[in-house]
């Protein structure tokens, strides 16, 4: 077979998807605010209140099925994160930014494999970074609010047991992986995470689709049906990734936290 | 935490080489500066994180 016999008879040629295909025009109006990944923002919170004010709405000693699904939800957060990274001492006031946090990013991206939505929200880097800023903001409050400005920034920047003239080299590096590289990592890892998952769940729906219905070449058609099948089977994947990175990001702010309001580094 | 290191490694000092190099109108500097940041980060993390 030769190299143009790979490619299918259709109509028109197949355009791959690419970063274009996150660019989503407003849904009204002209102001990217009523694009499709802010309303799903709007929508997201509005649902992860809900769930948690229908659930706490009658609390009773014996929890009735609801309650019992929002206590669950809640003491996943608290207990398996919050209590055991921060530690007993301090951890019970940030549960609720623990717990808002992680049920807000899971639903974002659980958008993205839930029918007739199928977009996850933080495959826009910029919510991302909005996240993450609010975190920076968050931990270097609290370090610069437990140890005081200079104290903190010696927190930070001095490792526990590294002494001798190589701190030199140390500080700067310390100083730039803690207040500049580790915000960005924790934005880029869940961006790029939601990213590559929906792209990848595009490329295939759109190649099956393209396969199935435009070639008209059976086995073509038939490739088209197997990576339908594979669309599915990344769509369970998808559902651990998107579960995971909403559980990392989490657990990296309560680490961040944790770090601190440390006594040492 | 780690993976953090290395890249702030990497990135400050292949940073202060790249200044370096524009300064002084070299190009070794740039990759130079990014191994020797990242050697530093490894002496860190095994610092840190061998006898914890």
């Amino acid at each position: 077979m030769t190299v143009t016999g790979l490619v299918p008879v259709a109509s028109e040629t197949f355009e791959p998807p690419g970063p274009r295909d996150f660019d989503l025009p407003p849904v009204f109006g002209d102001s990217i605010l009523f694009a499709k990944p802010a309303l799903l923002l709007v929508l997201s919170a509005i649902v992860v209140l809900g769930f948690f004010l229908v659930t706490t709405r009658r609390m009773a000693m014996v929890p009735s099925k609801t309650q019992f699904a929002g206590e669950q939800a809640y003491g996943f957060v608290r207990n398996s994160i919050a209590r055991d990274i921060i530690g007993t001492k301090d951890f019970l006031k940030f549960v609720p930014w623990l717990v808002a946090t992680f049920f807000f990013i899971l639903l974002n991206n659980l958008f993205g494999i839930i029918p007739f939505i199928q977009f996850p929200s933080f495959s826009r880097v910029s919510f991302a970074y909005g996240l993450a800023a609010l975190v920076w903001l968050l931990y270097n409050g609290l370090g610069v609010y437990k140890h005081g400005f200079f104290g903190y920034l010696k927190h930070v920047t001095v490792p526990n047991g590294v002494t001798g003239p190589i701190l030199v080299l140390i500080i700067p590096l310390e100083f730039f992986s803690t207040v500049i590289v580790r915000p960005a990592t924790l934005a880029l890892r869940l961006f790029a995470n939601m990213f590559a998952g929906h792209l990848l769940l595009i490329l295939f729906t759109l190649g099956g689709e393209y396969l199935l219905l435009e070639s008209s070449n059976v086995g073509y058609k038939a490739v088209g049906v197997v990576a339908f099948l594979l669309a599915v089977a990344i769509s369970f994947l998808e559902l651990l990734v998107q579960f995971l990175q909403a559980y990392v990001f989490t657990l990296l702010t309560a680490m961040y936290i944790q770090g601190a309001l440390a006594e040492e580094h | 935490m780690a993976f953090g290191y290395l890249v702030g490694g990497a990135a400050f000092y292949g940073g202060l080489g790249w200044l370096l190099d524009r300064w002084l109108g070299t190009s070794f500097l740039l990759p130079l500066g990014a191994l020797f940041g990242i050697a530093l980060a490894m002496y860190l993390v095994f610092k840190l994180y061998l006898h914890a």
